[in-house]
């Protein structure tokens, strides 16, 4: 099965694995929750990457923790799509002058989606996945 | 005979379909009763069919051959034990295979997860499966006794045969024993919801697949076609534990009420057994799901040997003393 | 055909039954991908993103049956303390209590 039919059945039930250090995860809490139910999509939460179709790297990542992203995003089963989320992990955005955290994410892992924000709304979220879910299908 | 063979085939599968429409109820109705809007009601079909193109990963140090039988051995057995239970019409397999049976049955599907658990090289899904393991121990003893007193309160009321499921649902117990039978039927009724979500693993009793504890228990390890075939094994149970609580308890039919004759008559007797089930699974498995937290593992073994075994007694004590007067 | 005074059960038809669903099962198993292309770290075991550096306790299969019934059968390894009197006091009581139970029987 190519690639553009195996898009067109992920996106109809994403399942999400979260990878943050600290204030990447708190604008994604509300998708999950009632107001902006990202249920209703058919994406869930899943706690193991072996599940997961989308790795969603949260807010900034050190150099330790950027090792450890690797070997997850190697261990996700493909087709996975990757989003980096907030400016963090774009430009380095408020960490842009630590000797400590990463620049750009696409360095290190292939990303797909960059959603810019510090840290982006629900509805920017949305509208960045909604993007997704548009491409897949303009593609089929 | 044809008839049966035919029945024979259609069941299984239609097992799985219904089994997938009682989830997606389910996720709807949870999802509204949290103040969402849930997903569309085929949604767990398209989980499925997602999780068929994706990889199927086996690890390393994974035991491989145990790792990838054990998904397949789980939905075939749960699919084969719908074959013995009533289902609005008489069981598939009338004569050939009874309530004791079924109770063995229903055993194995919890242990192709404890041993998937075990197989797979993870610590997160040894621990899974230990718990699953701890938490079968603990709910067989509160099931037994239930359905060990209505087959009692059955031989007591002098039918013969009371293990077969056909006797078992023809016969309403409800009135078979008097006021105080009928109060320990309906305490043995409440310990047999109690015992659904354990067995169905859900919340409170989802130790072993616990998300944030365990970082997925025993299904840590598995993707792709392993991963949808234990999916579909959980959607199979429910319809299958579901069908058991109504066989024992509920086992009205409609058509006699309607005066429906030939075809018409297991069709609708069919319809309203998945109306029954819907029932029992909302009682026991959604609306608990959405009102409560999961529990820690000691507390699940201490809650399933005191709660249940006391109440189940006490049940079986006020069948008993229902029967003598 | 199996039966005791109250049940009975089949295991031939039991096997035809399962056979045909184990072929419709294999149907949507085979619906599925088979296996998965190698890269570096794919097949490890999942540890957060870590290496997993204890092996030998955790890939012990049976490592969950002893350890939640480690409760239950300890008090029988602390029995068992090697000292033979013991051994043979506990014997000459059980031998007692089983011809005692055969003649009063």
């Amino acid at each position: 099965m190519e690639d553009a039919k195996k898009l067109k059945r992920l996106v109809k039930s994403v399942w999400v694995f979260n990878w943050f250090n600290s204030c990447g995860f708190t604008e994604i809490l509300p998708v999950v929750g009632s107001r902006w139910d990202m249920e209703r999509f058919g994406m869930i939460p899943v706690a193991s990457p072996r599940h997961a179709d989308c790795l969603i790297i949260a807010g900034y990542q050190t150099e330790k923790s950027i090792r450890r992203a690797q070997r997850i995003y190697r261990q996700m089963p493909k087709p996975a799509v990757v989003i980096g989320l907030g400016s963090c992990s774009m430009s380095g955005g408020m960490y842009w002058d630590s000797y400590n955290t990463i620049k750009r994410l696409s360095d290190y892992i292939p990303v797909d989606l960059y959603i810019p924000g510090c840290p982006p709304r629900p509805e920017a979220i949305l509208k960045g996945i909604m993007s997704i879910f548009r491409e897949v299908e303009d593609h089929a | 005979m044809i008839m049966k063979v035919l029945l024979a085939m259609v069941v299984p599968v239609a097992g799985i379909l219904i089994g997938l429409l009682y989830k997606g109820i389910d996720r709807i109705l949870a999802a509204r009763m949290q103040g969402r809007v849930g997903p569309p009601l085929v949604q767990p079909l398209r989980d499925v069919r997602k999780l068929l193109v994706k990889e199927n990963i086996v690890p390393d140090d994974a035991v491989g051959w145990l790792f990838s039988s054990m998904p397949f051995v789980a939905l075939v057995s749960v699919m084969a034990i719908l074959l013995y239970l009533p289902l609005g019409i008489t069981p598939v397999l009338e004569g050939y295979g009874d309530l004791i049976l079924v109770l063995y049955l229903l055993i194995i599907p919890s242990l192709a997860l404890v041993l998937g658990g075990f197989a797979s090289s993870s610590p997160y899904a040894s621990v899974g499966g230990q718990r699953e393991m701890v938490k079968m121990m603990s709910y067989e003893f509160p099931l037994a006794i239930a359905v060990i007193s209505v087959a009692w309160l059955l031989y007591s009321s002098g039918a013969e045969n009371v293990f077969s499921l056909s006797v078992i649902s023809g016969t309403h117990v409800w009135g078979l024993a008097g006021i105080p039978g009928l109060a320990g039927l309906a305490v043995i009724f409440l310990c047999m919801l109690f015992v659904i979500p354990g067995e169905l693993g859900r919340i409170p009793f989802d130790v072993s697949e616990a998300d944030s504890e365990i970082a997925g228990g025993i299904f840590a390890e598995y993707s792709g076609r392993n991963l949808a075939l234990f999916y579909l094994a959980d959607a199979v149970k429910a319809v299958a534990i579901a069908s058991l609580a109504v066989a024992l308890f509920l086992p009205y039919t409609v058509s006699g009420i309607f005066g429906l004759g030939g075809a018409a008559a297991p069709a609708a007797d069919f319809l309203f057994h998945l109306l029954k089930v819907f029932f029992v699974l909302f009682v026991s498995s959604t609306v608990v799901r959405v009102v409560t937290g999961r529990l820690a593992i000691s507390r699940v073994v201490s809650v399933y040997w005191k709660y249940p075994v006391i109440l189940s007694f006490l049940g079986l004590l006020l069948i008993m003393g229902g029967t003598l007067i | 055909m199996i039966s005791t005074g109250m049940g009975s059960w089949s295991p031939l038809v039991f096997l035809i039954c399962v056979a045909f669903i184990s072929v419709v099962v294999q149907i949507i198993r085979s619906l599925g991908e088979g296996g998965f292309r190698k890269e570096e770290d794919k097949a490890e075991a999942f540890f957060s993103g870590g290496r997993l550096l204890i092996k030998n306790r955790v890939m012990d299969v049976y490592w969950g049956f002893f350890d939640a019934m480690g409760r239950y059968y300890g008090w029988m390894k602390r029995m068992h303390n090697g000292i033979v009197n013991d051994y043979v006091y506990w014997f000459v009581l059980l031998v007692t209590v089983v011809i005692g139970v055969v003649i009063l029987l």
